[in-house]
């Protein structure tokens, strides 16, 4: 497993950035927490209250109680979590097979002996374990953080890891649809403009599924309606048909990813 | 015992544009192989595919017997590659990458570390200094040593003196004289017919896609001419071997594929105010010397 190993080297430094950026962040969140429940927070509640009930359902705010620092979390860090971290995801994905060809190194790589399908094996594993660490730092992050700043005595830990692995879930999906999309690519920038295209659509996707009946089909096709925090909150669990979903798209994806590279000729 | 390379029918296009065509070559165990062409003739289009960053239109090709397109790995484990141009990981320092290539090699690591750190030395190469940093130059030394770390049976050689200065690409033909001695085959390919004629026992000239010649580098120094350009006072040429003459004012060009004693006497008896004897270009040599060839094949494809 060279491969994997030289290329978390390659990506530590992005990953590392990254990961501390999302801490700092979720640290930021939490630590306002507790003014939200404080009197001057109570009023603002009661402002929220007054909003359009479409705003409300565009924010995913309609189910959720503010002095509950996890619907606090899914209402507000999280959605920057999901979508701004989808960017590292798409990112890491994008680049980790494309930049081989864009920066000429696959000709370095491609005269050892080493089979196409251990080279797609190496990068994927260095995507997949990219995802995990970021969002695995980020959950022990809020873990820590929730329960230094909650105030209330309970905390609902079956919630926290449901909505924990929503961007966990989310970013693979979007990680593997870049890493599949890389391998069709020959230029690192195009690669990129493509897997943040995507990213941005299903987001915008799953708004449109949310705010419009007609568009409701819409939430099969995109991540981000398959795991919505705000539904979660409400459920306090997973749509068995999303996850059934989420598995046949992510397996999908990395067949597929299997399938052109083992075929394609390499243009250097 | 089977050929060091051996190539049938060997097709590749990109889309409708033409990469090689119908190319067959043996190259046997142990010779060091020219292939040389000019710019876009298919020289890396052939490489490309031998070590199977390509996928042929059509044709076969094998390396020591194994398949090129199914037993690419196994292959690579017998090869040496340097690229045309070389790109490396820019941000690793040469040491990284050395250790890395190593990494992908079955056989003795410690073995191999050894000979990377002589090769680097022999090369005057830094190991710790970052890749990115370094010359095109000193790149291809890396990718000199990259290709020989794991002692392989057969070195794939894509214009490795390009960029290259002459003290260097000395030192770069010795060590392919060294490793060939060894056993070692070689495939070389280059644009640059004097390099091709230093190193190699044969030569596959490659032109538009297509194999124009093979031959022995002896056959091909007989037909071979120089370009002789003449100033001063210079009557009749009654040289057997020039053609192609050609008069401006009083200077005289001309080919000559003779004796060069012969040309030596005769120049002797003239008054002669300035004279250049050049190689010809690859392309003056297709030119004449395969001209022939290109005009059977014209027919040819008129006729069909």
């Amino acid at each position: 497993m060279n491969t994997f190993k030289w290329e978390l080297e390659r990506t530590r430094k992005l990953l590392l950035i990254w990961t501390l950026a999302f801490v700092l962040l979720q640290f930021m969140y939490s630590s306002f927490f507790p003014s939200m429940t404080s009197e001057k927070g109570g009023l603002l509640l009661a402002k929220l209250d007054m909003l359009p009930k479409v705003f409300l359902k565009m924010f995913g705010l309609e189910y959720l109680d503010l002095t509950n620092i996890l619907h606090y979390y899914a209402m507000q860090g999280q959605f920057i979590v999901i979508l701004i971290g989808s960017v590292f995801a798409a990112k890491i994905g994008a680049t980790m097979v494309v930049k081989e060809e864009n920066d000429r190194t696959a000709e370095f790589l491609m005269s050892k002996p080493v089979t196409r399908k251990k080279i797609i094996t190496g990068k994927l594993l260095a995507t997949l374990a990219n995802i995990l660490l970021f969002d695995g730092v980020i959950m022990i992050a809020n873990l820590i953080f929730f329960n230094i700043y909650n105030t209330s005595e309970s905390f609902d830990f079956k919630l926290f890891w449901l909505l924990s692995l929503v961007p966990l879930f989310i970013h693979l999906t979007v990680g593997l649809l870049s890493f599949f999309l890389s391998t069709l690519q020959r230029r690192t920038g195009k690669a990129d403009m493509i897997s943040l295209g995507c990213v941005f659509t299903l987001y915008a996707a799953s708004v449109l599924a949310k705010l419009t009946e007609k568009l409701d089909f819409l939430r099969f096709f995109t991540p981000y309606s398959y795991f919505d925090p705000s539904n979660i909150v409400k459920m306090r669990s997973f749509d068995t048909i999303y996850i059934v979903l989420f598995l046949i798209e992510s397996v999908g994806f990395v067949i597929v990813s299997y399938m052109y590279f083992e075929r394609k000729d390499i243009y250097i | 015992m089977a050929d060091a390379i051996f190539m049938e029918k060997l097709t590749k296009y990109y889309g409708k544009n033409r990469g090689i065509v119908d190319v067959d070559l043996e190259v046997e165990e142990g010779e060091i192989f020219g292939f040389i062409g000019p710019n876009g003739a298919g020289k890396s289009t052939t490489i490309r595919l031998l070590l199977n960053f390509l996928y042929p239109t059509s044709g076969t090709a094998r390396i020591f017997g194994k398949d090129c397109f199914r037993q690419s790995h196994e292959i690579k484990e017998l090869t040496g590659y340097i690229p045309g141009e070389v790109s490396y990981y820019e941000d690793v320092k040469v040491k990284d990458l050395l250790e890395y290539s190593i990494t992908f090699y079955r056989g003795d690591k410690e073995k191999y570390r050894k000979r990377m750190i002589e090769l680097s030395e022999r090369f005057d190469l830094n190991l710790d200094r970052k890749i990115g940093d370094l010359s095109l130059g000193n790149k291809k030394k890396v990718s000199v040593v990259q290709s020989l770390i794991h002692e392989p049976k057969i070195l794939i050689y894509d214009e490795p003196t390009n960029g290259l200065d002459p003290l260097i690409q000395n030192e770069l033909f010795d060590l392919i004289k060294e490793e060939n001695k060894r056993g070692t085959t070689v495939f070389f390919s280059s644009h640059i017919l004097s390099e091709v004629q230093k190193l190699c026992t044969r030569v596959a000239i490659i032109r538009q896609g297509k194999i124009v010649a093979v031959e022995n580098v002896g056959n091909l120094r007989k037909k071979y001419y120089k370009v002789i350009k003449i100033e001063g006072d210079i009557g009749e040429i009654t040289l057997s071997g020039a053609k192609n003459l050609r008069r401006v004012d009083n200077t005289v060009s001309f080919l000559f594929s003779g004796d060069i004693n012969e040309l030596i006497s005769f120049l002797s008896k003239k008054h002669i105010e300035n004279l250049s004897i050049e190689e010809p270009s690859l392309e003056e040599i297709f030119m004449s010397y395969y001209s022939k060839e290109e005009k059977r094949n014209e027919h040819i494809q008129m006729g069909a």
